[in-house]
C-alpha cells in the first residue's frame, strides 16, 4: 500500500479476505456498485446482529418469561458449540482452501486443546477432597478407572505427572495452545521437508489421527480411556452447570470466533496469504522464485493446529464430557465437509457451512416426524417409515458432499456470490472471487 | 545484419585460474545419472557475466537435465560446479534461486489464482520468509519497477486479471518478467519460443537480446530460426555431452552437428 486508501478500497479489503480484490498500489479502485456492496455487507452484519445481539435478547426473555418465549439456555449452549466448531471448519480452510493441502488431523488438534482444557476440568470436578498420597487432588473421572497393578492398594495411585501442569486455568490454557502447535511443527517438519504433498498428505494425517485416537482409548495411558474425561463441576471458580457461565461461555467463543476470523483474514490478505495460494497454484515455480515452500507449510499448519486446539478448549466446557470420539476419523471428515459445504478458499464458506450442517445434523439425527399430517391417513405399517430416525444422517451428510462437490464447487459461499452479482447485473465473478477484467480497465 | 561475429572462447583455452575468475557458472566434470543412464557428462562448461548463450541439440541430449543441474533442481551424480569462482555445495532449488539464478520453465509456470500485479510481487527479490512476507509491502520504488517491466510486454492493462485467464503468450511474457523482476544474474530459459505465434516469437526475441548485457543468459531452442534471431554463442550438446561451441555458423558447418541431427 502506498497511499491511504479510499473507502472503496477499504470495503474492498473487507471482501470476503480475498486477496485478489485488493487493489493493487496506484491502481484505480476497481468498481464495485453500491447495491453489491451493501449486501455484502447485511451478509456480515446478519451474522453478528443474529449471534451478538439477536440470540442472548431471546435467551434473556427466555430468562423473564420463565421459558414461555423465547429460547433456552441449552440452545444457547448447543449454538455456542458450533461456534467452536467453525472455528475449525476456518483453521482447516487455511490448509485445504487457501493453502492446497487437504488435512485429516483436524480432530486431533482439536481433541488435544480438548483434552487440555478436559484436564483442567476434570482436577475440580466430582466430589472432590480425594487426594494421593502426596496430596495431589485425584480427578474423579481418573480415580475411578484407575487401572491398579498387582499389589498396588487404592492409597498407591498416584495423579501422573503429565496431569499436573493441567491444574491452573492459565497453563493448561497455554498447553491446549502450545501443545497441538508443537505436535503439528513437529509431524509438518518432516512431513513437509521430505515433500509429501495430496492425497499421500491426506492419507498420512489420517493415519496420525488414527493412531492418535487408539493411543487416547488406551486405559494405560492414564487418559480415562474410552470414557473420556466426565465430571466437569467449575471453570475458573465459576460453576459450569450454572446458565450464566454456559451464557458467558457462548460469548467467549463469539469473540473468540470474530477474533480468528479477523485473524485468519489479516494472514489471507497479506503477501503471506497469497504466497500460500502460490503454493495451492503451483509450489514448483515457488521454490525456483527463491521462496521455501516447507516452512510456509509448516507455519500454517501449526498455526491452524492452534486454532483447532483453541477450538477444542472452547468445546469441551460446553459439552462437559470429552471423549475419545471426539478424534474419531469420521470426525476429521465432516470438517472437510463443513468446509466444503461452506466453500473453500473463502473466509466466510466454512463457518457458514459448519453452523448450517451442524444445525441441520442436530435436526436431523433425532426423530421426526416430517408427515404428521399423514397419519392416520396411511397404514400404520406405511407411516413407520415415514418417521425420519437417526440412522438416516450419514446417507444426507454423503449426499450433501457429493451435491455441492457436483454442482456447487464454490459451496455457499460461491452460491451466494453468484446470487449477489446476478442481483447487480454485472461482471461475471469467478469461484475465486475475483472478477473479469472490465472494458474500461483495459 | 551482425557486425561481430558471436565468438565462444574455448575453456580449454583458459588457464583454470582464469576459468575461475572470469566465469559466472563454470561446470567440471559433471556427470548426471539416471538409473544408470548417463543423461549428462560435460567436462568443461563455462558461461561469463552477461553472456547469452543458446544450447541446442536432438531430443535427449541433455539440454534441460544441463538446467536442471545448474539450478540445482538435479544434483549431480559427480563433478564440481563454481558460481562466481566459488564452489557450490548441493544447494537446493530454492537456495540456487536467492544466489541469482532465475529459471524460466518450458511451459510457462504462473500462479494462476493470482493477478498479474501480485504475480509480479512474490517475484520481487528479498521477502522469501514468513515473517517479511507477513508484513511485506510493496513500496513505491518496487511498484514502479513493476510496471516499468510490465509495460515493456503490454501487461499493464491486464494487472489486476488473475493469470488464468491469460493467454499462453501472455503468460510466457508474465514468467519471464517475473525473473527480470527478481534480477538474477543468470537466467536459464527453457525454449521460450515454443507455441508462440510468430509476432509473439518476435517479441521474445527482442526481450531476450534487450537482456542480454544485464544478465547472462541460457537459452535452450530447437527453433533455429529463432536461434539465428538471438545471433550468440552457440553450445551443441549431443547424447550429453558438449559436441561443439561456436557462433550459428561455425556450428552449422559442422559436419559432425550435420550428422547428428540428421545422421539417424
Amino acid at each position: 500500500m502506498t497511499g491511504p486508501l479510499t473507502e472503496d478500497e477499504v470495503d474492498l479489503l473487507a471482501a470476503d479476505g480475498t486477496p485478489s480484490l485488493r487493489p493493487s498500489p496506484r491502481g484505480r479502485p476497481s468498481r464495485v456498485g453500491g447495491w453489491r456492496r451493501r449486501i455484502r455487507r447485511w451478509g456480515y452484519g446478519t451474522f453478528l446482529l443474529t449471534a451478538a445481539v439477536v440470540i442472548p435478547a431471546l435467551y434473556w426473555i427466555g430468562v423473564w418469561t420463565d421459558g414461555a418465549f423465547g429460547i433456552s439456555i441449552e440452545t444457547v449452549n448447543m449454538l455456542g458449540r458450533y461456534l467452536a466448531l467453525a472455528m475449525v471448519a476456518l483453521s482447516l480452510d487455511l490448509l485445504w482452501g487457501y493453502t492446497g493441502m487437504l488435512c485429516l488431523c483436524q480432530s486431533f488438534f482439536f481433541s488435544l486443546g480438548g483434552y487440555a482444557m478436559g484436564m483442567y476440568l476434570a482436577h475440580h470436578g466430582g466430589e472432590g477432597g480425594r487426594l494421593d498420597s502426596q496430596g495431589w487432588n485425584i480427578p474423579a473421572c481418573l480415580y475411578y478407572l484407575y487401572p491398579y497393578k498387582v499389589g498396588e492398594v487404592p492409597e498407591d495411585a498416584l495423579t501422573p505427572w503429565f496431569w499436573k501442569p493441567f491444574y491452573w486455568l492459565p497453563s493448561a490454557v497455554g498447553l491446549g495452545l502450545l501443545i497441538p502447535g508443537l505436535v503439528a511443527l513437529v509431524i509438518g517438519f518432516f512431513v513437509f521437508r521430505s515433500r509429501v504433498r495430496g492425497v499421500f498428505f491426506a492419507v498420512l494425517t489420517q493415519a496420525i489421527t488414527l493412531a492418535a485416537w487408539l493411543v487416547f482409548c488406551m486405559n494405560d495411558m492414564k487418559l480415562c480411556g474410552t470414557n473420556g474425561l466426565t465430571r466437569f463441576d467449575q471453570i475458573g471458580g465459576f460453576p459450569l452447570y450454572d446458565d450464566t457461565t454456559q451464557f458467558a461461555l457462548y460469548l467467549i467463543t463469539l469473540a473468540l470466533l470474530v477474533g480468528i476470523y479477523l485473524l485468519c483474514r489479516l494472514i489471507v490478505g497479506s503477501r503471506l496469504g497469497r504466497v500460500l495460494m502460490a503454493i495451492r497454484d503451483n509450489e514448483t515455480r515457488l521454490r525456483f522464485a527463491g521462496y521455501k515452500p516447507y516452512t510456509f507449510k509448516v507455519f500454517v499448519f501449526s498455526l491452524s493446529a492452534m486454532i483447532a486446539g483453541l477450538a477444542g478448549m472452547l468445546y469441551a466446557p460446553q459439552m462437559k464430557i470429552f471423549t475419545p470420539t471426539n478424534m474419531e476419523v469420521k470426525e476429521s471428515i465432516e470438517v472437510v465437509v463443513w468446509v466444503a459445504v461452506g466453500g473453500r478458499g473463502t473466509l466466510t464458506g466454512p463457518v457458514a457451512g459448519a453452523l448450517v450442517v451442524n444445525l441441520l445434523k442436530n435436526k436431523l439425527t433425532s426423530q421426526q416426524e416430517f408427515f404428521w399430517f399423514l397419519e392416520g391417513w396411511v397404514p400404520e405399517s406405511l407411516y413407520t417409515y415415514l418417521v425420519w430416525k437417526q440412522a438416516y444422517w450419514p446417507f444426507v451428510l454423503g449426499a450433501l458432499f457429493i451435491v455441492v462437490v457436483r454442482l456447487l464447487p464454490g459451496g455457499l459461499a460461491g452460491l451466494w456470490r453468484s446470487v449477489v452479482s446476478v442481483s447487480e447485473g454485472s461482471a461475471a465473478v469467478n469461484q475465486y472471487g475475483t472478477r473479469r477484467p472490465e472494458g474500461d480497465r483495459q | 545484419m551482425n557486425k561481430t561475429q558471436p565468438t565462444v572462447t574455448s575453456p580449454r583455452a583458459l588457464t583454470r585460474e582464469n576459468r575461475l575468475n572470469s566465469y559466472l557458472i563454470y561446470l567440471e566434470d559433471i556427470v548426471v545419472e539416471f538409473d544408470g543412464f548417463r543423461a549428462l557428462d560435460i567436462d568443461l562448461f563455462g558461461l561469463h557475466f552477461n553472456e547469452l548463450r543458446v544450447v541446442i541439440g536432438p531430443n535427449g541430449a541433455g539440454k534441460t537435465t544441463l538446467c536442471d543441474v545448474i539450478s540445482g533442481k538435479t544434483p549431480a551424480t559427480r563433478g564440481r560446479k563454481f558460481w562466481k569462482g566459488i564452489k557450490l555445495a548441493d544447494q537446493s532449488d530454492s537456495e540456487m534461486a536467492r544466489l541469482g539464478i532465475g529459471r524460466k520453465f518450458q511451459t510457462p509456470t504462473v500462479f494462476d489464482s493470482l493477478t498479474v500485479y501480485e504475480n509480479m510481487e512474490l517475484a520481487l527479490p528479498g521477502t522469501h520468509h514468513v515473517w517479511q512476507t507477513l508484513r511485506g509491502q510493496t513500496n513505491v520504488t518496487e511498484d514502479e519497477r513493476i510496471l516499468e517491466i510490465l509495460e515493456r510486454v503490454s501487461l499493464t492493462g491486464s494487472r489486476d486479471v488473475p493469470s488464468r485467464f491469460l493467454s499462453h503468450g501472455q503468460r510466457q511474457s508474465l514468467e519471464l518478467c517475473m525473473l527480470i523482476l527478481a534480477g538474477p544474474d543468470l537466467l536459464l530459459v527453457d525454449e521460450p519460443a515454443a507455441g508462440l505465434t510468430d509476432e509473439e516469437t518476435d517479441l521474445m526475441a527482442d526481450l531476450l537480446l534487450e537482456l542480454r548485457g544485464q544478465h547472462a543468459i541460457i537459452v535452450i531452442e530447437h527453433d533455429m530460426e529463432f536461434v539465428r534471431r538471438l545471433d550468440s554463442g552457440v553450445t551443441v550438446l549431443h547424447e550429453g555431452k558438449i559436441m561443439t561451441e561456436g557462433s550459428m555458423e561455425e556450428v552449422q558447418q559442422n559436419p559432425e552437428v550435420v550428422e547428428a541431427y540428421l545422421g539417424r
